[in-house]
């Protein structure tokens, strides 16, 4: 099993870039209203998450290299969305609650574990049907072990 | 595995070279922080994979501690963007 690379990972980076990029490259005027609001809501997940988990790996609260399980996926998003929607806008002036931003982030959180689980799956690949005729012919089961003679 | 004092050895835990005496000494720890920056490979060095839970703890503490270190993140999130 291919180990999880954390702040490596593809979707890390990219989330990171993808956040980076809107906050500092793209002008204020040319923002419509899902740029300016919820698009770094959607990354949170994926850009924070793997960060997160390699300071519990080196904390050994994290006892494997895995990519994120959905335990540790649906603790984040209520932890973050707590702090942000609950704690946050009672401490700092600017923050404001909005149910809106908890919907974004578990479409984040959604995609992330889709992608993390998805795009990993070893392909298996599929047995032509000549190849099986010819198996049957032989008199050897479709499987890995058998060989044609 | 328990070695030696009952802390469980963590499975990833680099094999950290031991200093020697003259390492070590009245100033002993600023020595031997010293010894290890000289000696380690990388700078992750210095932060190596810590086991920071006795055996002792109950099975849930990881899980608060986990919880605990979200929250806090999540308002270092909120406050600085």
């Amino acid at each position: 099993v291919k180990r999880f690379r954390y702040a490596l990972d593809p979707l890390a980076l990219a989330a990171g870039a993808a956040y980076a990029a809107n906050r500092w490259l793209v002008p204020a005027a040319a923002k419509g209203p899902f740029l300016r609001g919820h698009f770094a809501d959607l990354l949170l997940i994926p850009a924070a998450l793997p960060l997160m988990l390699w300071v519990y790996r080196h904390l050994g609260l994290r006892d494997h290299d895995r990519r994120p399980g959905g335990g540790e996926v649906l603790l984040h998003l209520g932890a973050w969305s707590l702090a942000a929607e609950g704690i946050g806008p009672r401490l700092f002036a600017r923050a404001t609650a909005d149910g809106w931003d908890v919907a974004a982030y578990a479409a984040g959180a959604a995609g992330a574990l889709l992608w993390w689980h998805l795009s990993h799956v070893p392909a298996q690949p599929a047995p032509t049907s000549a190849g099986v005729t010819l198996q049957v012919l032989i008199g050897c089961r479709p499987s890995p072990g058998c060989r044609q003679r | 595995v328990i070695d030696g004092g009952g802390q469980p050895e963590h499975p990833r835990r680099p094999k950290l070279p031991e200093p020697a005496d003259e390492d070590l000494g009245h100033d002993g720890f600023d020595r031997r922080v010293d010894f290890y920056r000289r000696t380690m490979p990388t700078p992750f060095a210095l932060f190596p994979r810590m086991n920071l839970l006795p055996a002792s703890t109950p099975a849930y503490t990881p899980f608060l501690l986990r919880l605990l270190l979200a929250l806090g993140a999540g308002l270092a999130i909120c406050a600085l963007l």
